[in-house]
């Protein structure tokens, strides 16, 4: 036993009475493992990672248990002492690459401030042992490395650079606390392979701490499935994600969008499953087939681009900088009441081409035709997309002001029931954003898309800063209220199985271009583009 | 390097049209020094004669090259008042007006940035406590007040000094230090308090990025997190602000001057605009907007030294 946790038991201890987020939990990781910690946000899985490493917010407090490392506990030790453990014995990687480096010191400092806290070698030393950590997490070109400072690489280079800040002084055990979340799909693969890398040859113990059940099946045997700050289920993988006994196990699983599902559970008894088959969580990809069924698609085009190019100069200058272009004579079409995916990694310029789209941009070339007057946009983050100083009434309530022809009188009312459609309560228009949940944010981004009766909604990343069982309640909203108002939907993701879930069309970006499209059921099924196949590949 | 080459262009520009408003501006107010010098009752050929001396009864534009010309060459003029060049007037004054704001603004050095860490280090503390009380009062207390009451504890009960007098940088520099320090210190103290505040609040929002988190995750002790970590972070908009601070202490010791009765530019400009004597005015406005400028110049090179972000991103806004 290389690490225990026994007993531990945290809570808030600005509320009153105590909040209680993590609640006498007992687990414990071998030499050479990796354990995988699932749940969603709020289970308290983030708060145990951090606790283990002392870094805890200082409104949380721990109020009982003990954390063994070889049988020291490093509760009872003082900070001081502590600290030595901190970075030589147990690393941590983090969710964020870009935010969790320094962003104003070099990488290479970073790197071997590790070995400046914990070791005596000298500059030189330290200077050469930096370079053959950059080459062990296969960052090439180590010496040109050193110099540059976080901005200037890519996410997974960035997190490259934390999985050897984090292994230089060979811990004995690396706590990873989503490390993949923030990154693109094919790089997350290569991420979490460096992670299974260290760990053979180094026998570094891993705790992976994950949202994503697919990320804990390729990575792990033992795992520890958390809600509300208790630990519902823990055991070998294998046991957990096809035989789950406890029902928000199996909550959790239904979750996962279909290719996972499909993926994992039919090698499962069918009767289970329908058992299991919970009154809240609707299936989706029902939903939408439904909802295709009874015709809402027809043949009359919502949308047409033609040729659609974006460009910009590089210091944004025309005679100096070079040209990007971001979007390449993009051509496709949207029929009415369709939804149609545009999947593409960061940077593949889908987001760019949603902003011409719905007229954000004033420069593109080529043709853009939509039926709509006011396509509306949704985006990935609610928090800041929304004016936090106004109450949600407020904003709801201004598109209307804006249009004008609304009496005081249907502006509320109107505000009201969109409100309910979304499934709000009326009470929530009196709130700031700042105190709604995620998923209620992002209804009131939905709420404010629809205000003005459009039938053309862009949905930019709209569910993918969002928890499982959350996400899965808004794709059933957009599905619902598709089905309600025969909506077309333009809908932007990175995310492989959200796409097919939903979509009856899907196009494939890369660099700017469409690379692939057609019927999604086509597209994933077989394939054509090259790009589009590693993409799939990488879907775990 | 370039960068460089391209704000310096800028700046020769700016002073430029600095020169050029100050000259018209005073051109154009009525009165000059001819009446000043020879009174109210002087007759118009007098008048006319030493107006024809001193070359004012030339177009602006004339007017304007030749004092230009000279002031590239380091000629400012001759004052009126005094009968001598302004040069020989300015920089016994600049002596003084330097030195002061020198020992200004490492007085601001020395104790904002400990003070603010220390601060920052044990947030909501007794000490960081209070700091806030302290800097809250001291920003409200004007330099001259606090002139008076230094002059009143130091000068006239504990008699460290001679209120009033002065000691000449030739004649005894360690006296003309001592003379020096006090109105300094009026000068600094509520500079100390707003640079403390200011650099405090820097520190503590920096102190929730997550980069802090990750120092911390390498078994970084609190001070290594805040001197290694987080000062260079917290710095970037504090610089900015120092920069107004410096540029306002080498600028604005009129007030202070006038307290003190130190022979300083401040007190120069005060007298020089009351006698018209605009060939002094000129210099010490041209002397004023060079600071400035220069300081802003040395605030945007710092600023890319310290962030990487902004030189290596090139022209992106």
């Amino acid at each position: 036993m290389l690490l225990e946790v026994k007993n531990l038991t945290i809570g808030f201890v600005d509320t009153k009475p105590t909040q209680q987020v993590v609640n006498q939990i007992s687990f414990h990781i071998n030499k050479g493992e990796i354990l995988g910690i699932v749940g969603e946000s709020g289970s308290g899985k983030s708060m145990t990672a951090l606790s283990i490493m002392g870094l805890q917010k200082d409104s949380a407090r721990i109020t009982s248990g003990e954390i063994n490392l070889e049988g020291k506990n490093l509760l009872g030790m003082s900070e001081k002492e502590r600290r030595a453990y901190l970075g030589k014995e147990i690393a941590m990687v983090f969710q964020e690459p870009m935010t969790s480096l320094n962003p104003v010191m070099k990488i290479g400092d970073q790197v071997s401030e590790m070995l400046k806290l914990h070791t005596n070698l000298s500059k030189q030393e330290r200077l050469e042992k930096t370079y053959q950590s950059f080459e062990e997490v296969g960052l090439s070109n180590p010496k040109e490395l050193y110099d540059k400072y976080p901005f200037e690489l890519s996410g997974g280079m960035r997190q490259r650079v934390m999985i050897a800040m984090a292994m230089i002084c060979k811990p004995k055990v690396l706590i990873a606390d989503e490390p993949t979340t923030a990154l693109d799909v094919s790089v997350q693969a290569q991420i979490l392979e460096l992670l299974k890398k260290m760990n053979e040859e180094y026998g570094v113990s891993i705790i992976l701490i994950s949202h994503d059940l697919g990320v804990i099946r390729t990575m792990c045997k033992q795992v520890i499935v958390m809600a509300e700050g208790n630990i519902v289920e823990q055991g070998q993988v294998e046991d957990i994600l096809y035989h789950p006994k406890q029902e928000y196990t199996i909550k959790l699983l239904e979750a996962i969008p279909s290719i996972h599902r499909n993926r994992m559970q039919k090698q499962h008894n069918k009767e289970n499953e329908k058992e299991s088959a919970d009154k809240q969580t609707v299936n989706v990809q029902e939903l939408s087939n439904h909802a295709n069924g009874i015709g809402n698609v027809s043949t009359d085009k919502m949308l047409t681009v033609s040729n659609l190019s974006v460009s910009y100069y590089k210091n944004g200058r025309i005679h100096r900088g070079e040209r990007k272009e971001i979007v390449q004579e993009a051509s496709f079409y949207i029929n009415t009441g369709e939804v149609v995916g545009i999947v593409g990694e960061s940077g593949s310029g889908k987001s760019t081409l949603a902003k011409a789209i719905v007229g954000l941009l004033s420069t593109y070339e080529g043709h853009v035709q939509c039926e709509e007057a006011r396509p509306q946009m949704v985006f990935q983050d609610p928090y800041s997309s929304l004016n936090q100083a106004k109450r949600i009434e407020w904003i709801l309530e201004e598109p209307l002001k804006i249009q004008g022809g609304f009496k005081k009188k249907e502006r509320k009312q109107l505000v009201r029931e969109r409100l309910q459609e979304v499934g709000l309560s009326e009470e929530i228009g009196k709130r700031y954003i700042h105190q709604l949940s995620g998923g209620q944010r992002q209804r009131v981004c939905i709420a404010a898309a629809l205000m003005l009766q459009s039938r053309f909604v862009v949905l930019d990343e709209a569910v993918s800063a969002l928890d499982v069982t959350i996400q899965r309640q808004i794709l059933t909203l957009l599905m619902n209220l598709k089905r309600k108002h025969n909506l077309t939907y333009l809908f932007i993701s990175h995310d492989m199985n959200v796409i097919h879930e939903i979509c009856d069309r899907v196009l494939v970006m890369h660099n700017g271009r469409i690379v692939e499209q057609g019927e999604t059921e086509d597209v994933f099924a077989s394939p054509k583009a090259a790009y589009t196949k590693k993409l799939l590949e990488a879907v775990l | 390097m370039k960068y460089i080459l391209k704000k310096i262009s800028t700046l020769i520009i700016t002073l430029f049209l600095v020169t050029i408003f100050t000259f018209t501006a005073f051109q154009v107010i009525p009165g000059d020094s001819v009446s000043s010098t020879l009174g109210m009752d002087a007759s118009p050929e007098a008048i006319q004669a030493l107006r024809h001396e001193r070359g004012l009864d030339d177009p602006l534009v004339i007017r304007y090259g030749r004092w230009l010309g000279g002031v590239l060459k380091g000629d400012f003029g001759e004052s009126t008042q005094y009968n001598m060049p302004v040069w020989n007037l300015l920089s016994t004054r600049l002596t003084v007006t330097i030195w002061l704001a020198a020992i200004s603004i490492v007085l601001i050095f020395l104790f904002s940035f400990p003070i603010g860490i220390l601060s920052a280090k044990k947030e909501d503390g007794f000490f960081d406590r209070l700091m806030v009380f302290l800097t809250q009062t001291f920003m409200a207390i004007p330099p001259f007040f606090l002139g008076m009451i230094l002059t009143l504890v130091f000068g006239v009960c504990l008699k460290w000094f001679i209120p009033g007098n002065y000691v000449s940088f030739q004649e005894d520099k360690g006296k003309f230090f001592a003379y020096l320090i006090y109105p300094a210190i009026a000068m600094a103290i509520p500079k100390i308090a707003m640079t403390v505040k200011f650099l405090r609040s820097s520190i503590r929002r920096q102190m929730h990025f997550e980069y802090v988190r990750t120092a911390k995750s390498k078994g970084n002790s609190k001070r290594g997190i805040l001197v290694k970590h987080v000062l260079k972070n917290a710095c970037i908009p504090v610089i900015t602000f120092l920069g107004m601070i410096i540029a306002d202490v080498l600028a604005g010791s009129i007030i202070i001057e006038q307290v003190f009765n130190l022979p300083g530019m401040g007190r120069l400009l005060v007298v020089a605009i009351a006698n018209r004597d605009y060939a002094v005015v000129q210099a010490v406005v041209l002397y004023i907007a060079t600071i400035v400028v220069v300081i802003n110049l040395l605030v945007d090179i710092l600023y890319r030294v310290i962030d990487p972000r902004i030189s290596k991103e090139g022209g992106a806004r």
